[in-house]
């Protein structure tokens, strides 16, 4: 349902995106991971047939986003990242002015998107303004859907909103790939990496890799070990210590833990201990133990270059 | 039927954001009518006891006592000062304790018996055009009864044609710019204001909030989401500039003497001029506060400077006088001053509605090819 080939994009001298390609098919919920400036809204821009890609192809619910614009628009549901509804208007005149430019009966929400809209209708009469950043972004979904488009765009759709709304809002969106919809989301926060069918890993506007989160451990290079203090003052020192140990491959805090990655293979738990205990470390109370890596690691990996690898960039952690 | 229900929901739409901006509507009628009420209780007159000053150049004669008391008995004027000389009276204007000079040239009473007569020269200030009329009406009013008077006094058995006459000089306006000029000038800020000014900004706010996004790549044309704003806000200019007119003519008998489908003609071409100045300004800018800004300085200073509205073009420089023709307010206070004020035919003030309707129809179709090109996917 959503094809891109090789998309290239610049703005005057900055690459926004570099060659990229994805795939998602029916029913699938696609993940566009990435830090802000990856060129995820420009990706997005393209597929909604907003913006013109420099070069490469790209077919949104089978119609060529270059050619076929009118009919990509028919077919493609859009929740641009920041809330694009009229804030002066209440949340019931927001719908029915959508439902009304794609003729389409307001009643229709119901169908559609019943389990998103019975959570807003209470505040129907209220300013669009008004609502909570949850709450407008299920607004901004009833919207994209009410002309029941094949394909979802959504934008950044969880930016800004409570743990609550943010796992509310992903129910949906299952619910809605569930009935055949293909949805391509991005977001910063990684854990939701995780509730996508497949995903993209896009770092200044090239695409680092694609997977399925179930891959991720397969596309993890060498071991991830996880460091737990019973006292985190201690973190800061050890991170510097295993930093400059010559088997680490990327090391960083996680959470209260620390995570370090090891190119080698085979190599121990009690071989990060000993290390720690010839840098005169008091080993005892530290547990290392060998973790499953996350979206988050994987992207640490592949966005560290050989120079930085012991820094690695700043995860964006949710 | 689809399209017009597609376009009737932009109208709505927008209807819905105007009338919820409760502070913007009240301020377009209360500013105009804040406008109109200073303008016209400013130039509104009391002519009771109004301050005179004489120059009585006959020194004392007996003919120039009697216009002075003729003057001065109904107490509608009151002898504020004596003059000397010429020199003195514009001073005597300047401090702004008189409203009339009254100058009694030398041997008045003797002229008055020759053929020729005596004449009498009153001088008003017309910076204040409507009280200066009403005063110099009086006064000369006053000098004709004198005249009559002396008819039948028998002492002109001696003359023909009128024993005294009057020369009436304007000080500080010579152009006689109407007193009722300040009705299309405050007409010509307010459609700038309603129809350029909020057009852009409306049209720029679902730029810088995404929403023209949503509308992009909704079924809806590039013509549609455009004209949909043209018509509420055509809607909201001609209720104001309406109510100006009505407010003018109830309030201060402002006089319409033309036909009043011209004047109808002539706003309607103004103002969808101005829509269109507005709509070209939102498909440049970005934000709301650029488009602000823009209408502002490119429209809205202009409309109050270059039109006429406060400063005289003639007296411009000449280079300001060719900008003064690219202002449309200019071509609309012209054509509204001579169609309300003079009653000229619409026939007419052809140039002043050509200009304005070319100027509509050019920036009509340069704003919509400006969206249309938006409506494609954009490099």
């Amino acid at each position: 349902m959503i094809s891109v080939e090789n998309i290239s994009k610049r703005w005057g001298d900055v690459v926004a995106l570099e060659s990229v390609s994805l795939e998602a098919g029916r029913g699938e919920i696609h993940g566009l991971i990435g830090a802000d400036g990856a060129g995820k809204s420009t990706l997005f821009e393209i597929l909604v047939t907003l913006v013109r890609a420099d070069s490469g192809r790209a077919y949104v619910g089978g119609y060529d986003v270059a050619r076929e614009w009118r009919a990509v628009r028919q077919n493609v549901g859009y929740m641009p990242s920041a809330f694009s509804l009229y804030g002066d208007l209440t949340v019931g005149e927001n719908l029915a002015f959508f439902a009304r430019i794609y003729r389409q009966p307001v009643k229709r929400v119901h169908e559609l998107v019943g389990d998103i809209w019975r959570q807003i209708e209470p505040f129907s009469s209220r300013p669009a303004s008004k609502l909570s950043g949850g709450m407008k972004q299920k607004l901004a979904l009833c919207c994209a859907m009410i002309h029941d488009p094949d394909v979802l765009m959504l934008d950044e759709p969880t930016t800004g909103v409570d743990p609550t709304s943010r796992s509310e809002f992903w129910e949906a969106l299952r619910g809605l790939a569930d009935r055949g919809k293909s949805v391509l989301v991005s977001t910063s926060y990684m854990d939701e990496a995780a509730k996508c069918d497949g995903m993209t890993l896009l770092h200044r506007g090239e695409v680092l890799d694609s997977l399925r989160p179930t891959d991720v451990e397969g596309h993890y290079r060498g071991t991830l070990y996880e460091i737990c203090t019973p006292d985190m003052t201690l973190n800061s020192r050890l991170l510097e210590l295993l930093r400059e140990w010559s088997l680490c491959r990327g090391c960083y805090s996680f959470g209260d833990r620390i995570h370090l990655g090891i190119a080698l293979e085979g190599i121990q738990t009690e071989t990060v201990q000993s290390y720690l205990r010839a840098q005169g470390v008091e080993t005892a109370s530290i547990g290392v133990r060998v973790a499953v890596p996350t979206v988050e690691d994987l992207f640490i990996q592949l966005t560290s270059t050989p120079e930085t690898e012991s820094g690695g960039p700043e995860p964006d952690l949710a | 039927m689809t399209i017009r229900s597609r376009f009737l929901s932009i109208v709505g739409k927008e209807w819905r954001h105007i009338l919820r901006e409760r502070r913007t509507l009240s301020m377009l009628f209360v500013i105009p009518l804040a406008l109109v009420l200073l303008f016209g209780y400013v130039i509104s007159t009391d002519v009771d006891h109004t301050p005179v000053a004489v120059l009585d150049g006959s020194q004392g004669d007996p003919l120039a006592r009697r216009l002075v008391q003729k003057l001065t008995a109904a107490d509608r004027f009151r002898v504020e000062r004596t003059l000397r000389s010429e020199a003195e009276i514009d001073a005597a204007f300047r401090t702004g304790t008189i409203r009339l000079a009254v100058v009694i040239p030398p041997h008045f009473g003797s002229d008055a018996r020759r053929p020729g007569g005596a004449q009498v020269q009153l001088i008003a200030d017309a910076s204040d055009l409507n009280l200066a009329t009403t005063v110099l009406s009086y006064a000369t009013g006053i000098i004709a009864e004198l005249d009559a008077e002396l008819n039948d006094d028998g002492q002109g058995d001696l003359r023909q044609g009128a024993t005294l006459r009057t020369d009436v000089r304007m000080m500080y306006n010579p152009e006689l710019k109407s007193a009722y000029m300040f009705v299309p000038g405050v007409i010509a800020m307010i459609v700038m204001i309603v129809a350029a000014l909020m057009t852009s900004v409306t049209l720029a706010r679902e730029k810088e909030t995404g929403t023209l996004r949503l509308l992009t790549i909704s079924p809806l044309k590039a013509r549609t989401i455009v004209l949909g704003k043209v018509v509420p806000y055509f809607v909201l200019t001609a209720i104001s500039t309406a109510s100006i007119m009505l407010l003018g003519t109830a309030v201060f008998g402002i006089p319409c003497h033309g036909s009043l489908w011209g004047v109808a003609l002539l706003c309607s071409l103004f103002i969808l001029s101005a829509i269109g100045l507005g709509i070209l300004i939102s498909a440049m800018v970005r934000t709301q506060q650029a488009a602000l800004t823009a209408a502002l300085l490119g429209l809205f200073m202009p409309t109050m400077l270059l039109s006429g509205f406060i400063f005289p073009i003639a007296n411009m420089p000449v280079v300001l006088q060719w900008l003064c023709q690219a202002v449309p307010a200019t071509w609309f206070i012209a054509g509204i001053k001579n169609l309300m004020f003079k009653g000229v035919p619409v026939a007419e003030i052809w140039l002043p509605i050509a200009i304005l309707g070319a100027l509509a129809t050019v920036l009509f179709a340069a704003a919509l090819a400006l969206f249309l090109r938006c409506e494609k996917p954009t490099r």
